[in-house]
C-alpha cells in the first residue's frame, strides 16, 4: 500500500514536472523543472529497490547535469533572458510520433511483464550481498571490458568537446 | 569475499589489435601534451604505426582466430572479425597518410585529430568483433563520437560545422534507436548477448521488434536508404580526409557488424521476413543513391551518393546471406569492401592532392583539362572512376562480380537485374569526371597543389585497384600468405 502511494505521488510529480520542462517559456524554469523530473525518477528507483541507481541519478543528473546547465545559462548571459517560443509547425506529426512511441513503450512493458524472465547472472540473490555490492562486483568482473572501454569513450568525448569548443587555436 | 578474476595474457592477446589502437590513441594524447606548441612533429607517420602494428597483430594471430570469446562473450576473435579488422586497419592507414597532407594544406595540424582517429579505429575494431549488446553499443559510440568531432573539425568552415552538427544529432538519435532495440531484446530475454538472446526470444514479438529496431540503428551507420539523409551533407562538409575515413573504414565496420547481427538473428527468420526487408532496402539504397548522384556537380557530394549506391550493392551480400546462411555471399561482400576501400581512398586522395593552400577544387567542371596538366593524377582518377563504375578489369568489377555471382547461384535474379541496371546507370556520372578531365577545355587556370605523400597513397591505391582486379590470386606463391580470394573465403562468422 505504502509503495503504491509512493508510486502515485512520484509518478504524478514526474509527469507534471516533465510537462513543465517542455512548456515553460523561461529556460531557467525549464532546467529547474528538469531537476525535479530527475529527482522524481530517482524516487521511483528507490521504490524499485535500486538504491544504487537512485544515488547515481541524484549525484549525476540532479546534482551534476542540472547544475552544469544552470551554470551554462548563467555564464552565457544572452541565454538567461531568452523566452522560448513553442510555435511548432508540425504539431500533428509530433503528436502522431509521440503516440506511436507511447504505444511502443506500453506494448513493451506489458509484453515484458507477461514474459517475466528470471534475471540471469545476478549475484545478489545467491550470496546475500547488497544491491550496490553486487553491481560493483558485476561491473569489475563480467563487465570489465565494457567498463574500461567506457573510460576510453569518455576520454575521446572530452577531447572531442575540447577540440570543438576551444576558443583560440594556439 | 568475492574472488577477483585473473586476467592473463590469453585473455588479452585476442584483443591486441583493439588495445594497440586505443592505447596508441592515449599515447598520442600524451605526446601532444608533452610537445605542446612545437610544430613539426611527424603526426601522420607516427599515427600510421598504430594500424600497421594492428595489422601485424592480426597476421600473427591469423590461425588462432577460431571463434574464441574473451571476457565472457564481450569480444569474439574469429576469421570474419579479423578480416573486417584488417580492412579497417588498411583504410585507417591510408586515411591517416591523406590526413597528414590535408591538415598541412588547411593549416590545422593538431595532435588531437590523430588521437581521435586512433580512438575511432579502435571502436571500429570492437564494433565488428562482438555480438554482445554492451560492447556493440560501446563500439558504436567509440567509433562515432570521434567522427562527429572530426566532421566538424574545420571550425571556420560553415559546411564542416554543419556536417558535424548534423551527423552528431542524427547519429545520437540513431544510437538511441539502437539502444532501445537492444533494451527490448534484453527485457524479453534477460541477456545482453545477442546470439543467446535471440535464440531465447525467437518467438517473442517484443524481441522481434527489438531486433528490427536494432537493425535500423545499424543501417543508419551503413548509410542505407531510408537512413541515408545525412550522408551527402556530412560527406561534403567534413574534411576530405575524414570523408575518406568515413566512407571506407566506418563502412567496413558497419557492414561487419550488420553481418554479425543478421547471423545472430537467424532464429527469427520464421517470424520476420528479413530477406525481403533487406531486399527492399538494398534495391532502394542503390537506386536512390545512383539517381541522386546523376545530377551532382560537387565531387564529394557525388562520391557521397555513390557511396550510398555502393552500400546497396554490398547489401546484396547480406540479402543472400540472410536467406541461405552461405558464407560465400559474405566473402563477396568483404572482397567488395576491400576494392571499395582502395578505389574510394584513391579518389579522395586525388581531390586532396589537387587542393592548394587556399582552397579545394571540388566542382567537377573545375577539373576541365586536368587530365592533360597532371597526367599521372588524371590517369589515377580515371582508374578509380572506371573501377567505381564496375568496368573490368578493375577491382570494382570483380567485387561486383563476386557478389552478383553468389546471388545468382541462389536464385536472386530480379535483384541482380536491378543491380546491373543500376550499375549501368552509374557509369554516366563516373564517366562525367573523366570527360571533364580529358575532353573539356580548361575554363581558368586553377592553382593546383601537390603532395608527395598523397601522390604515393594514390599510386598505391591505383596499383591495388588494378592488381586486385587483374590478379586476385596473386601472392599465393608466397608460402603462408593466402591470396585475396582465399583470404576472404576463409572469413567465417563463428557459430556459438
Amino acid at each position: 500500500m505504502l509503495e503504491w502511494i509512493a508510486f502515485v505521488v512520484l509518478g504524478a510529480t514526474l509527469l507534471t514536472a516533465g510537462w513543465k520542462v517542455v512548456t515553460s517559456r523561461d529556460l531557467v524554469h525549464s532546467v529547474l523543472w528538469l531537476g525535479l523530473t530527475l529527482a522524481a525518477t530517482a524516487g521511483l528507483f528507490v521504490t524499485l529497490h535500486a538504491e544504487f541507481l537512485a544515488a547515481v541519478q541524484i549525484l549525476l543528473y540532479t546534482g551534476g547535469v542540472v547544475t552544469l546547465m544552470i551554470f551554462g545559462i548563467m555564464l552565457t548571459r544572452r541565454l538567461s533572458s531568452v523566452h522560448i517560443e513553442h510555435g511548432s509547425t508540425s504539431r500533428a506529426r509530433a503528436f502522431a510520433l509521440a503516440l506511436a512511441a507511447l504505444a511502443l513503450v506500453v506494448f513493451g512493458v506489458s509484453e515484458a511483464s507477461r514474459v517475466g524472465y528470471e534475471v540471469g547472472g545476478s549475484d545478489a540473490g545467491s550470496s546475500g550481498l547488497g544491491d550496490t555490492q553486487a553491481l560493483g562486483s558485476m561491473v569489475l568482473r563480467d563487465l570489465v571490458l565494457p567498463f574500461e572501454v567506457l573510460s576510453i569513450l569518455l576520454l575521446a568525448a572530452m577531447i572531442g568537446a575540447i577540440v570543438l569548443a576551444r576558443k583560440v587555436d594556439p | 569475499m568475492l574472488a577477483i578474476p585473473e586476467i592473463g595474457w590469453s585473455d588479452l592477446t585476442p584483443l591486441l589489435p583493439f588495445l594497440i589502437l586505443c592505447v596508441g590513441g592515449l599515447v598520442l594524447v600524451l605526446i601532444d601534451a608533452l610537445i605542446r606548441g612545437r610544430a613539426g612533429f611527424p603526426w601522420a607517420p607516427v599515427t600510421a604505426l598504430l594500424p600497421a602494428a594492428a595489422l601485424v597483430a592480426y597476421a600473427a594471430r591469423w590461425g588462432d582466430a577460431v571463434g574464441e570469446t574473451v571476457f565472457g562473450t564481450m569480444f569474439i576473435e574469429d576469421s570474419f572479425g579479423s578480416t573486417v579488422g584488417v580492412l579497417i586497419c588498411i583504410a585507417t592507414l591510408l586515411a591517416v597518410f591523406l590526413s597528414g597532407s590535408y591538415l598541412d594544406k588547411v593549416g590545422r595540424t593538431r595532435g588531437e585529430y590523430y588521437a581521435l582517429i586512433a580512438f575511432s579505429a579502435s571502436g571500429l575494431v570492437l564494433f565488428a568483433s562482438t555480438t554482445e549488446l554492451l560492447s556493440l553499443f560501446l563500439g558504436l559510440e567509440l567509433l562515432s563520437i570521434p567522427v562527429y568531432v572530426l566532421s566538424g573539425y574545420l571550425r571556420k568552415n560553415p559546411l564542416s560545422l554543419e556536417a558535424g552538427m548534423k551527423y552528431f544529432l542524427l547519429g545520437a538519435f540513431s544510437s538511441a534507436v539502437f539502444l532501445f532495440g537492444g533494451a527490448l531484446i534484453y527485457v524479453t530475454t534477460g541477456t545482453t548477448d545477442l546470439v543467446e538472446g535471440l535464440r531465447l526470444g525467437a518467438g517473442s514479438p517484443l524481441a522481434q521488434l527489438g531486433f528490427l529496431i536494432l537493425l535500423s540503428g545499424l543501417l543508419f551507420k551503413a548509410a542505407t536508404v531510408p537512413f541515408h539523409m545525412w550522408t551527402p551533407d556530412v560527406y561534403q562538409g567534413a574534411p576530405t580526409a575524414v570523408t575518406a575515413f568515413m566512407a571506407t573504414a566506418v563502412k567496413a565496420a558497419a557492414f561487419g557488424a550488420l553481418a554479425r547481427v543478421v547471423a545472430a538473428g537467424s532464429p527469427l527468420w520464421d517470424n520476420i521476413p528479413l530477406t525481403q526487408v533487406l531486399w527492399w532496402v538494398a534495391v532502394l539504397t542503390m537506386t536512390v543513391g545512383n539517381l541522386a548522384a546523376l545530377t551532382q556537380t560537387n565531387v564529394k557530394r557525388m562520391l557521397a551518393y555513390s557511396s550510398i549506391a555502393h552500400a546497396g550493392y554490398l547489401l546484396i551480400g547480406l540479402v543472400v546471406f540472410s536467406q541461405t546462411g552461405d558464407h560465400d555471399a559474405l566473402s563477396g561482400m568483404l572482397y567488395y569492401l576491400l576494392a571499395y576501400t582502395v578505389m574510394n581512398i584513391g579518389a579522395f586522395g586525388v581531390v586532396i592532392y589537387w587542393a592548394n593552400h587556399e582552397r579545394e577544387h571540388l566542382e567537377i567542371p573545375q577539373y576541365a583539362g586536368l587530365g592533360w596538366r597532371t597526367p599521372a593524377l588524371g590517369l589515377a582518377m580515371s582508374v578509380f572512376m572506371i573501377s567505381l563504375a564496375g568496368i573490368p578489369p578493375t577491382a570494382g568489377f570483380f567485387g561486383k562480380y563476386y557478389i552478383f555471382r553468389s546471388a545468382i547461384e541462389h536464385g536472386f535474379h530480379s535483384l541482380i537485374i536491378i543491380a546491373v541496371l543500376n550499375s549501368a546507370l552509374s557509369v554516366y556520372y563516373y564517366l562525367r569526371v573523366m570527360v571533364a578531365l580529358y575532353m573539356r577545355k580548361p575554363v581558368a587556370t586553377l592553382e593546383l597543389g601537390r603532395s608527395t605523400v598523397v601522390g604515393a597513397v594514390v599510386a598505391v591505391c591505383a596499383v591495388a585497384t588494378f592488381w586486385i582486379g587483374f590478379a586476385p590470386d596473386a601472392f599465393s606463391f608466397v608460402p603462408g600468405v593466402p591470396s585475396i580470394v582465399e583470404w576472404v573465403q576463409g572469413a567465417a562468422i563463428a557459430a556459438r
